[in-house]
């Protein structure tokens, strides 16, 4: 008996149940009402807005909910699934709307406001949230199209043809010269990490070594690995208006066989697939740069002399160079993109830091280059294809409320901005298309077969 | 349906031997001695006093499967085959081993909405945790299981005994995406019972863990996303609601079982009667991967998954209460065996991003099985199998939205009698049919996401199934040859159908209108 005792307590002390098995948060998930009150930054005195579109997206579902303000500026939104949020509010705003509004007369016919908020929490004890609106920044000069996705890895050109193209969208002649363009660096997914990233998964750059500014590193500055410029005097490269400038990874047709730097063929089995850039206006050679930093020459960097090279403006921190040899985008679409100018000086003056996930400075840190909001001329945020590796913001809702993203990689699409109107002929002076600029890549962009100096079909 | 508790109970059906005639009850030579061996594994030492001889079994068999009707989860068609040896080895009169070992090979036709190796053949729904992709594709599955158990009488009346089991099941899927699955499950369990005359009362207790590892490749990956929404890799997670899973290349699952309960039995010469009452808890522990927790720049969702709780995504809780009785009278011209079971299972998640619960199942089964011989001598002159399940099933998803309930009555009736018989050889048919009634049932959907894929492809298929009222008949013919005096050769075969008993089913889904075939055959020996 004394056996079967012992045996009894044994089990007894294996089995003696817990029932915390969901820990305290034990609780049950259900939707609920959420309300957005949206007003107006300062500069617009904190007006509530009305009639502003009010998007909700699920950082975990991509549930998607739409509904404009009220009289009082206020969106209510029914039965929402709870969790995380982006929100996302626009506003677009005609010249009488503006002066009935704030009692001042309009700067522009039409004006648009973009506000975001990213890790907004909704459930029974979180029910509602303000959002300001910004006025978008408006800019002549556009990131037309971005073809990063690349082609068809063996039937057509992979990642060698992406290029960017940049639009004249006013009705006077800009000079690209001196502008730079800059690939910004950011986290790649939204995973929080206390100590270094922000709630919406980013980087925290107020952690990184040698930041003293606080949050300002976050909200009025982003952060490229990669800025190049165009060359020029000032005068030497005007875009029309409604003309563009294309600047290729590799400018050489891409539709037919190659050789590559080691001289090996490289065949083209289906040129339908990739594009034709040999009339590119610049392109990123960086054979020179490596050689001068004691790095080979990249195989696929394929120069073409008859196409003008970009100036490398920062390649990293001297001594701790980035890892690219190449303009090279990421196909599936974790970048971002600015325009910018600033004299040579004020750029080579801007600080860089290491992101702030590194504690220790080592010989395979990489810096980062810090760059004002305030210079940014536009910009585009792009966005994972797979929404199931979705990563955080890295531009500002005043630059770009939202994201574009192609339907996968290397499928030959590009992003293209839509083309909100054609302006007819007068005289000499030929028609030209006006292109959306809302500052908020979601509605200004479509995504299609890349195109050169093409339009949205 | 359940094809394979059909062949198996066909053999009830085949050869009887009059147990109580001798000392010791040779399993083969009886195949309703064949229910007593399985409840051997629930509780050894309650049949520590039946006196099985030494015997051994090697069977290869295959199952053919045309699945015209069915639930959306569930393959169209299958094919097994399968090899499995068992047998009870008597050590000495106080102790008895008892083991088993079975392989399969499986190949599935046509699988859509499942990256798991999981069916929803003989299940409501799948566990709630689990990627999809709507493109159907084949399978292939691999699966070994091994069993052994013991029991031994320690002191008078004191019996205790063990058991372990360890099943590996490799699957995977052959086009994209293609998950490659990996499962390892291990458990094991204690008995301790005191008898006294004729009453025996025991305890048990168990603990089992289950892994199971997904690495999902692709040819194509770039073809895993919205715009190609047949490839396109989604999360369920609930009952309609789908999520995002950023590590949908590798991820893994842990269930972690435990288990106790008491029993009961009595048994004197004729009659044998016993009771278990159990209660088991299962914790399924869903992990994802490296490249989500330190953004490796993966965009193949892949990285190192491994069970450390900063890597624990979701959870998924069963809790199922359980009684099992029993009760076997042993005439001398007749047998009569019956079961009743009582489960109650509970089963409902968590999600550790979201700090909450959002589905919950719950599940009553009431079966009963009940088996009467009539025998001439060694020959079967009459058999009866009577089968009912009553089910009341509820699945909830308050993110989804969807409430689900059935409640439905399975009823199975077998008759089986040997048209040929001589010393050395005879021939058992069989003949039957086999039902499903729904008696009530609902189905609610409130769209609360903007995404309503699993209900419009999957939850309304299923629910118009579970609300079919479905029949069918069913043969079985089982020829058996004396080789040695200690050797038996036995060939089996079987064939069944079943038919929707309205036409509800092909006006509201995609059913083809064509009646479900099943075919199983197969080879054993004993000795």
């Amino acid at each position: 008996m004394k056996q079967l005792f012992i045996f009894l307590a044994i089990v007894m002390l294996l089995f003696s149940c817990r029932d915390d098995d969901f820990g305290n948060n034990n609780n049950t998930l259900q939707p609920t009402n959420f309300k957005v009150e949206v007003k107006y930054d300062a500069t617009y005195n904190n007006v509530h807005s009305k009639n502003a579109t009010v998007v909700l997206v699920n950082n975990n579902s991509g549930d998607t909910y739409i509904v404009s303000t009220d009289a009082n500026g206020y969106a209510n939104f029914l039965n929402v699934i709870p969790g995380t949020y982006k929100i996302t509010v626009s506003k677009k705003m005609l010249a009488d709307e503006f002066f009935s509004t704030f009692n001042y007369v309009s700067p522009a016919a039409e004006i648009n406001f973009n506000g975001t908020q990213e890790g907004a929490t909704v459930n029974v004890n979180v029910q509602s949230t303000v959002i300001e609106l910004k006025s978008a920044r408006v800019g002549d000069l556009l990131i037309k199209q971005i073809y990063y996705a690349g082609s068809h890895a063996t039937q057509g050109a992979s990642f060698r043809d992406q290029f960017i193209e940049l639009y004249n969208n006013s009705n006077e002649v800009i000079y690209a010269d001196g502008l730079y363009i800059g690939q910004l660096y950011g986290k790649v997914n939204t995973t929080f990490n206390q100590s270094y990233t922000l709630a919406n998964g980013q980087f925290d750059w107020s952690k990184s070594i040698g930041v003293t500014m606080g949050n300002a590193a976050n909200t009025d500055y982003v952060y490229a690995d990669y800025v190049i410029r165009i060359p020029g005097t000032g005068t030497q490269y005007p875009i029309l208006p409604g003309e563009s400038i294309v600047i290729a990874a590799n400018g050489v047709n891409h539709k037919s066989p190659l050789v590559d730097n080691t001289g090996n063929p490289i065949s083209i089995q289906n040129p339908a697939l990739t594009v034709d850039l040999s009339g590119a206006n610049f392109e990123v050679y960086l054979g020179d740069f490596n050689l001068s930093i004691g790095q080979p020459v990249f195989k696929f960097d394929i120069q073409n002399p008859a196409v003008k090279d970009m100036e490398i403006a920062y390649w990293g921190r001297t001594g701790y160079w980035s890892g690219n040899n190449d303009l090279l985008m990421d196909n599936p679409g974790r970048d971002s993109f600015i325009i910018f100018k600033m004299n040579k000086d004020e750029f080579t003056a801007l600080p860089d830091y290491s992101d702030p996930s590194i504690t220790n400075v080592t010989t395979s840190t990489k810096y980062f280059k810090q760059i004002p909001n305030s210079v940014i001329i536009d910009g585009v945020d792009l966005q994972n294809f797979n929404p199931n590796s979705q990563r955080p913001k890295m531009l500002n809702a005043s630059v770009d409320a939202s994201f574009i993203n192609c339907d996968g990689s290397f499928n030959s699409q590009a992003v293209i901005r839509k083309t909100k109107t054609t302006i007819p002929a007068q005289g000499s002076i030929p028609a030209r298309k006006i292109l959306e600029d809302t500052n908020n890549s979601a509605n200004d962009f479509v995504k299609q077969a890349a195109n050169p100096r093409g339009f949205q079909q | 349906m359940k094809f394979k508790s059909f062949y198996i109970i066909s053999f009830l059906s085949f050869g009887c031997v009059s147990a109580q005639l001798n000392d010791s009850i040779f399993i083969p030579t009886n195949q309703i001695y064949y229910q007593q061996l399985n409840r051997i594994w629930e509780n050894p030492i309650q049949f520590s006093k039946q006196k099985f001889s030494d015997f051994t079994e090697t069977e290869l068999s295959a199952v053919v499967e045309e699945l015209n009707m069915k639930r959306t989860q569930t393959t169209e068609s299958s094919n097994e085959f399968g090899f499995k040896t068992q047998g009870i080895f008597n050590i000495s009169e106080k102790l008895r081993l008892f083991g088993s070992f079975d392989y399969q090979f499986v190949t599935e036709k046509n699988l859509g909405y499942n990256l798991t190796n999981g069916r929803t053949e003989d299940q409501f729904v799948l566990n709630p945790n689990y990627l999809f992709v709507p493109k159907k594709a084949d399978w292939e599955t691999q699966n070994y299981h091994v069993k052994g158990g013991v029991s031994y009488n320690i002191w008078k009346g004191l019996d205790i005994g063990a058991t372990v089991d360890y099943r590996n099941q490799s699957s995977f899927r052959k086009s994209d995406p293609r998950p490659d699955i990996s499962t390892a499950d291990y458990s094991g369990k204690i008995f301790a019972g005191y008898r006294y005359l004729n009453h025996q009362v025991s305890v048990f207790g168990g603990l089992g863990r289950k892994t199971d590892t997904y690495n999902i490749m692709a040819v194509n990956e770039a073809v895993n996303a919205p715009a190609n929404p047949e490839y396109y890799v989604r999360f369920s997670n609930g009952y309609g609601r789908i999520v995002y899973f950023p590590s949908y290349g590798d991820y893994s699952y842990r269930t972690v079982d435990r288990n106790f309960g008491a029993g009961y039995a009595f048994e004197n010469q004729r009659n044998f009667l016993n009771i278990n009452f159990s209660y088991s808890k299962s914790m399924q522990n869903l992990y994802g991967n490296t490249n989500e927790l330190y953004a490796t720049g993966s965009t193949t969702g892949s990285g190192s998954t491994y069970f450390e709780e900063s890597l624990e995504k979701m959870k998924y809780r069963l809790v199922n209460y359980k009684t099992d009785a029993n009760y076997w009278y042993k005439g001398d011209k007749t047998d009569f065996m019956t079961n009743v079971n009582f489960q109650s299972i509970t089963g409902d998640n968590y999600n550790n991003a979201e700090f909450g619960q959002n589905y919950r199942m719950t599940l009553d089964r009431l079966s009963t099985a009940n088996h009467f011989l009539l025998r001439e001598g060694k020959k079967i002159k009459f058999g009866t199998t009577l089968e009912g399940i009553y089910n009341d099933f509820s699945a909830i998803d308050l993110l989804g939205i969807t409430y689900k309930f059935v409640k439905s009555l399975n009823l199975n009736l077998k008759f089986n009698k040997d048209i040929f018989y001589r010393d050395t050889q005879k021939i058992n048919l069989e003949v039957g049919a086999m039902s499903y009634f729904p008696l009530s049932e609902s189905l609610t959907y409130t769209p609360a996401s903007s995404n309503t894929l699993l209900y419009d492809n999957m939850i309304k298929n299923d629910h118009e199934y579970d609300a079919t009222s479905k029949l069918g008949p069913q043969f079985g013919l089982q020829f058996y040859q004396k080789v040695t005096s200690r050797t038996d050769l036995k060939i089996f075969t079987n064939f069944a159908t079943l038919f929707p008993l309205s036409k509800d089913l092909k006006q509201n889904t995609n059913y083809n209108g064509n009646p479900n075939l099943y075919f199983n055959a197969g080879i054993s020996l004993f000795y």
